[in-house]
């Protein structure tokens, strides 16, 4: 099998914050503490180090680890969201992030400028909009309600408004933060379908997640961060066991 | 770290800032009775509430005060709502920043667009107490595009510059109220430049917003048209703002996330 082409490729992507022994949250603690001459001891808190990884066409990569590994940080460095402070990232195509469902929706308006709002938020022009909008209302299945505001939804109807514009325009490359669990069964299937449908057609997608099951399901391959560093890439069923024993679970 | 795209999709940008600008105004009145209708009332009570203080009490004596008053109040309350809304703009959109891949600056740019569209509300008193008065509107009224364009871009680098240092020190966001109320009183927007004694005057010219109510003066009441000094100040103000402000904020964006 030829190796797909790479839509996404980070290498040698490192972040690192540095965490001050006090936060200054405001101007007159920072000149205080600057005129007693305390020294502000910063520690060097490494969130990845020297992580790499590719992601091909039609590939799904799920990212696994305990709390605090690094796998929502490592997203949003792929995002662009985090600047990291080494390393490279490529990014070969259109990229939507999943990262919360609904981001940027005012619960004050309803579906119709909501769904405008949200997918201009994440880079999408009034044509693509236009082009997907009755796909969109469909696959959430929200047209009785689109005159709504969005307040008056339910916390389920408002995830299936976010997923369905999400995955509405066929991005070359995916990534999801933990949301695929949202809706009822039904709705679930439907998201799983639409992942699957997206993958065979040549998206890459990349999995955040702590729920096995998802990761059997969908990824081609996994990786397994612990404390900020990749140790294992490679099967899902190898991949899964090292996370289990790195956790203490059998 | 070098971050690289193929395929960049910058030309939504402008439209997103519409969207936005669309949403604050959208949902700024819901649930009040009279709506926009506000925005229009708001100027004129303040008008009528000072043409009786300062030409009764203080014995202001000007040509048509209450026009005086209302084409000031307009450029006053875009700088001022620009400024008070402004300097929280990235902070009350810190959730939104943390979750999807979009330059802050645009955020500060659809509060600014939302505070000017909003203060042009006033426009319809203004209107409407001029055709009262009979006030004639003079050429001058053409200037006004080239007016505001240079005062948003003014108000652009201020709110920038204070956006930004409000993310990392939020005494900032406390401190613009006050200074706000001075600058309001140090401006010639309620009082005639006349009402200063001589020695004073030279002063106005170190506020920049004198220099911009002069043009607004210009286009909307009768003031003189502006002449090539007058627009270089402007100008020049602006680029300086502007300038200031792109470099404070280059130089805070990428730690954003970390102090929101």
């Amino acid at each position: 099998m030829a190796e797909p082409r790479v839509v996404l490729s980070a290498a040698n992507v490192s972040v690192s914050y540095r965490i001050g022994s006090r936060k200054f949250g405001s101007f007159k603690e920072f000149v205080l503490s600057r005129l007693r001459g305390e020294s502000n001891d910063l520690r060097e808190f490494h969130a990845l180090s020297d992580v790499s990884i590719d992601i091909g066409a039609g590939h799904c990569v799920g990212l696994i680890g305990h709390n605090g590994s690094g796998k929502s940080t490592l997203l949003k460095v792929l995002a662009g969201i985090l600047r990291a402070r080494d390393g490279r990232i490529n990014v070969n195509g259109r990229m939507t992030s999943l990262i919360e469902l609904g981001v940027g929706f005012d619960s004050e308006l309803q579906a119709r400028d909501n769904i405008y709002l949200g997918c201009s938020l994440m880079g999408f022009s009034r044509a693509e909009i236009d082009a997907h909008f009755d796909q969109i209302l469909d696959f959430a299945q929200l047209r009785d309600f689109m005159d709504f505001p969005l307040k008056n939804y339910s916390s389920g109807m408002y995830a299936r408004l976010g997923f369905a514009c999400a995955t509405a325009f066929n991005p070359d490359i995916l990534l999801v933060d933990e949301v695929l669990a949202v809706g009822d069964e039904a709705f679930q299937a439907r998201c799983h379908k639409r992942i699957n449908e997206l993958k065979s057609k040549g998206s890459g997608i990349v999995l955040v997640t702590h729920d096995m099951g998802a990761v059997q399901q969908f990824c081609d391959s996994v990786c397994v961060l612990d404390h900020g560093k990749l140790v294992y890439q490679g099967t899902p069923q190898e991949g899964i066991a090292r996370y289990r024993s790195l956790i203490g679970v059998q | 770290m070098e971050y690289v795209v193929s395929q960049q999709s910058r030309g939504h940008r402008l439209e997103l800032v519409k969207l936005l600008i669309r949403r604050d105004l959208k949902v700024r009145y819901r649930g009040s009775f009279l709506g926009y209708l506000w925005s229009m009332l708001n100027p004129l009570l303040m008008m009528t509430v000072m043409t009786v203080v300062f030409s009764h009490a203080m014995r202001v004596d000007l040509p048509n005060y209450p026009i005086y008053i209302l084409s000031g109040l307009l450029a006053w309350n875009m700088f001022s709502q620009s400024i008070n809304l402004g300097v929280r703009s990235f902070v009350d959109n810190a959730a939104l920043l943390k979750k999807v891949r979009i330059p802050s600056w645009i955020f500060s740019s659809a509060t600014i667009g939302s505070a000017f569209v909003h203060a042009c509300f006033a426009f319809v008193p203004y209107i409407v107490i001029a055709l009262a008065t009979g006030f004639s509107f003079s050429v001058g009224l053409l200037q006004l595009p080239l007016v505001m364009l240079l005062f948003y871009l003014f108000v652009q680098g201020v709110v920038l510059m204070i956006a930004t240092l409000n993310v990392f020190f939020r005494d900032v966001g406390h401190v613009v109220e006050p200074i706000l109320q001075i600058v309001f009183y140090a401006s010639p927007v309620l009082y005639p430049v006349s009402a200063l004694p001589e020695k004073y005057r030279v002063l106005l010219d170190f506020n920049p917003v004198s220099h911009y109510l002069r043009g607004f003066r210009s286009a909307l009441y009768s003031f003189p048209i502006l002449t090539v000094a007058d627009w270089s100040a402007m100008a020049a103000i602006s680029a300086f703002s502007l300038f200031l402000g792109s470099w404070v904020y280059n130089r805070g964006r990428d730690r954003f996330l970390y102090y929101l």
